[in-house]
């Protein structure tokens, strides 16, 4: 009897949150599937994947998923490269506190503050990248001008928590410095690294923000994300489009973040922890 | 080699701060300097118009500013308020389902905003006419989402967890209930979470974007994040000096609470 009280009353806590997040996140979730198979978002003539064919037959869907899947592919291992090599620099000669504000600060600065020195950079004043069809370099240099800081801060942790002995271990060995950090370092960091990839890949669709802002809804081709898509099929009121969209953006994000939780654990067996 | 490194690193770390320095410097130049066709740094003079007029016949600038500061207090303190209870509960409390909701609160963190927009729309369209509370364009709108998003109550969820079930149980001895536990032992240990929280909520509201540009028609009820650009577009200079003053606030949390952030980023990382 007390148990069950105990236990209704873990819903109690939750409830609050429980009901809002259903509301607003699960059920939405939910019903859009029947949008995505019904013909229109005012006609709910069932059509079956006819809405999902549709949307991959579209060229605009394409270029989007083709966009998307490029910058994620560029842009991801990119950043994760250099704030690991960032992280080690500052981590091994011990850098001055300021140099790592300095990295970390862009992710607190709002996209539209700096859309201004974006524009004169990669627009008028420098190079002219942003119209032209190199653009999609100016959207990769801003995400990682702004997303650097939180992979710095997560593999600076990491470093920090590395067992001294092994490292110790391996000088007395003889290893010189990149022996030990591509054997061991880089070894021990890896679960490190998964973490940072999903913080990354939840942090690359928010570079949306920074392109809507240089250039609205209807960007240089070359930048045109799925986002710009499901924004722009929203306000032609194509809802069946959009969440078929939407479904086919969200399994690919799960399958995305499963690959890496598995990675993980896979990683975790064989250097024996858990 | 420690020292190449170290001018290295500086060089690099200067890179990352020029955009900010910039954007600074540019909001005290005049008009011309500013349109020079390459890019300049250093003030011909050090000219304080635009601010001036911002004060003055910009009130409007200070009414898309506080839109943006009560969105920003307002989703903070909602999803504060609301995570803690539901993140001590996933935590330390055993209810029926409590994996498995925790697991889709995890999957809602990964998803971006547009995935849920056309539902999310729908479901306070219906709101709107069944209860007849208008959402839609009124910063409701905003609000609701950003209170129940559950990346608080994963956040605060992995911090509660690191507390040992021992000094819980022996709170409980002594006969204190679950709430009691959860404002006197739980909160005070959890304080860094709470700012970390703080902290990266603020990051993403303070740039609110997508949710404006979707659920705000009235142009007034924008906040500053997205109207800056309107303001670039009618005159440069007051849009230096108006990103400069929104920036500082951004700056002046985030220095306060830069030793926060290193706890509310790791933190994801424990199982």
């Amino acid at each position: 009897m007390l148990k069950k009280i105990r236990k209704s009353k873990g819903f109690l806590f939750i409830l609050p949150s429980l009901i809002g997040f259903s509301i607003l996140y699960i059920i939405p979730f939910i019903l859009g599937l029947r949008y995505s198979v019904s013909r229109s978002g005012f006609d709910n003539t069932f059509v079956a994947f006819k809405n999902y064919n549709d949307v991959f037959k579209s060229n605009a869907f394409n270029l989007a998923l083709k966009n998307t899947a490029l910058f994620m592919g560029i842009a991801i291992p990119l950043i994760i490269i250099i704030s690991f090599i960032l992280a080690l620099i500052i981590y091994e000669i011990n850098a001055p506190k300021f140099i790592k504000l300095f990295i970390i600060l862009p992710m607190a600065i709002p996209s539209g503050t700096v859309a201004g020195f974006f524009r004169k950079v990669f627009g008028t004043g420098g190079f002219n990248l942003i119209n032209t069809e190199y653009a999609m370099i100016v959207v990769v240099l801003i995400f990682i001008w702004r997303n650097t800081g939180y992979n710095l801060i997560i593999y600076l942790a990491g470093l920090s928590q590395l067992r001294k002995e092994i490292i110790e271990a391996s000088m007395i060995d003889g290893a010189n410095y990149f022996q030990r950090l591509w054997h061991i370092i880089i070894p021990l960091i890896t679960p490190t690294t998964v973490f940072v990839g999903i913080v990354t890949i939840i942090n690359s669709f928010k570079v949306f923000k920074d392109i809507f802002i240089l250039q609205g809804n209807y960007p240089n081709p070359k930048i045109y994300m799925l986002q710009h898509y499901m924004n722009n099929k929203f306000r032609d009121l194509q809802y069946e489009k959009l969440t078929s969209a939407a479904y086919v953006f969200a399994a690919v994000i799960f399958v995305f973040a499963f690959l890496l939780f598995y990675f993980d654990r896979k990683h975790a067996r064989k250097v024996g922890e858990s | 080699m420690k020292k190449i490194l170290l001018v290295l690193i500086f060089i690099i770390s200067l890179l990352y701060v020029f955009p900010i320095i910039y954007t600074f410097t540019n909001s005290f130049m005049t008009e011309s300097q500013i349109n020079a066709e390459n890019i300049q740094i250093i003030p011909d003079e050090f000219n304080l118009q635009q601010y001036y007029s911002i004060v003055t016949n910009k009130a409007e600038y200070f009414k898309f500013f506080m839109n943006s500061v009560k969105l920003t207090v307002i989703i903070i303190v909602g999803q504060i308020v609301i995570g803690i209870f539901a993140a001590f509960a996933f935590a330390k409390m055993e209810f029926p389902g409590r994996d498995l909701i925790f697991v889709i609160y995890i999957l809602a963190v990964l998803l971006p905003f547009q995935v849920t927009l056309v539902p999310n729309y729908l479901v306070l369209d219906k709101i709107h006419r069944v209860l007849n509370i208008k959402i839609l364009d009124t910063h409701i709108a905003i609000i609701l989402p950003g209170i129940f998003s559950s990346f608080g109550v994963f956040l605060l969820r992995q911090f509660v967890r690191g507390i040992p079930n021992d000094i819980i149980e022996a709170a409980r001895i002594d006969g204190a209930g679950y709430g009691k536990i959860l404002f006197k032992v739980v909160l005070p240990v959890i304080k860094p979470a709470v700012f970390s929280l703080v902290i990266l909520t603020f990051i993403d509201n303070w740039n609110l974007i997508e949710q404006a540009i979707i659920f705000i028609d009235t142009p007034s009820k924008l906040p500053l994040s997205v109207f800056l650009e309107n303001i670039y577009y009618g005159d440069y200079k007051v849009f230096y000096a108006g990103a400069v003053l929104y920036i500082v606030p951004a700056l002046l949390i985030f220095i306060k609470g830069e030793d926060y952030l290193k706890e509310g980023l790791t933190v994801g990382g424990m199982k």
